[in-house]
Parts: C-alpha cells; structure tokens; sequence
C-alpha cells in the first residue's frame, strides 16, 4: 500500500463542465456500451482537479448506475446475449476484484500511464478494419 | 456526511448483489451447458442490473436519516431518472 502519510487535500473544481462531460460520458455509455469510464476518469482527473484514484474509484462506483440505466433497455429488446453476458460478467468481476486491491499499490503516476495505454490499445483495435 | 458504518453498509449492499448475480450466472452457465435452458443467468443479469438500484435506495435511505435534504434531493432524482429509463424501455 502507498501511503503517504497525510491526507491529501483537494478541491473538485469545474463542476458545471464535468456535469456536460458527464452528459456526453453517459450518451457514448449508453450507445457504446462503455460504461461511461473512458470519459468520466479523464475529465474529472484532468478538468476536475480530481486525484487519480479518487477518479477511478468515483467512476467505478458510478458506472453501474449508469450502466443500469441503458442495461435494461437492451435487455427488454432482447438484445442481449445470455451465454456471453455471463461469460463476459464472472470474467470481469473477477480481473475487477484483483484490478482494485492492486490499484491501492500502484503509484497515481502509473495508474495515469496504464489507463493512456489502454486507452490506446482500445482505439487502436477499434479503428482496425475500418480504416 | 455518510459514516464510515454507514458507507460498509452501502458497499456491502454493492458486493452482496454482485457477489449474488455472478453466483446465479455461475450456477447458470454451468447447467445451461448440461443442456437446461438459460433461465438461471437470466436472474443473474436481472440481479446485476438491479444492484445499482438497490443501491442508489439504500443511499437515499441513508441520507434521508442523516437529513441532507441535498443528498436526498440528488439521490431522488437519479432513482427517478432510473425509473423513467425503465418504464420507457
């Protein structure tokens, strides 16, 4: 565990431009099926003056709730496939259980680099075949 | 604010559902590959989806105990929201 030894003070800043990034975070969530992360941590790190993992932790425990929202829909359409949402579902909640006991032990710094990296990974298998 | 007792209470809610819903899937997944049909996992994803509700509820109990009007006024309007997406589903 980093432990730095005080409490680190801060102040959530912008709010009126994190509630329109919200907005759009959850209009791409609800289309995208992407939960609304991918938005949400950047604009609350780095236009809210939110530390790192106080994002992550604040996205993570927004997006069931905003996934709840359009999930539903989906489901009552029958758009959703059972065998691989269960699939899908046990894998992630089990990479999401180890995924936050070690983000308590990764330094912000490097918590910043993996979510660029991924963001780029994602972007880059999306775009494959398209372009 | 909400009290550390009070927050463990709330994430249980959180972990409960889920831990539930993945049970269900599990158990779901498992005999649906014995050739029953899906209806198991299908509670399962009910029950995920409604995690997040359940929980948001349990956070409007909780602050309306504690009386911040605030906080109950926010937590009522994304329960509300929730509902409007249900019943427009």
């Amino acid at each position: 565990m980093i432990n730095l030894g005080c409490e680190v003070e801060y102040c959530a800043t912008a709010i009126e431009r994190g509630l329109a990034a919200s907005f759009l975070a959850g209009n791409f969530s609800g289309m995208l099926g992407v939960g609304g992360g991918l938005i949400k941590v950047p604009t609350m790190h780095l236009w809210m003056n939110v530390p790192m993992k106080v994002a992550t932790a604040t996205s993570n425990f927004m997006i069931g709730v905003t996934a709840a929202a359009s999930a539903y829909i989906y489901y009552s359409h029958g758009y959703l496939d059972t065998i691989i949402t269960a699939i899908v579902a046990i894998g992630i909640f089990l990479g999401a259980a180890l995924g936050s006991r070690f983000a308590s032990n990764i330094e912000s710094k490097s918590l910043r680099r993996a979510f660029a990296c991924v963001l780029i990974l994602i972007a880059v298998s999306m775009l494959k075949g398209v372009i | 604010m909400i009290d550390q007792d009070q927050n463990k209470l709330l994430s249980r809610v959180l972990l409960l559902g889920v831990l539930l819903s993945v049970g269900l899937m599990s158990l779901g997944l498992s005999i649906y590959f014995f050739g029953y049909d899906s209806l198991v996992i299908n509670l399962g994803i009910l029950m995920l989806i409604a995690t997040p509700i359940l929980r948001v509820l349990a956070a409007l109990a909780t602050f309306a105990i504690n009386g911040e009007k605030f906080y109950v006024f926010i937590s009522t309007l994304v329960f509300s929201i929730l509902l409007v997406s249900f019943l427009i589903a």
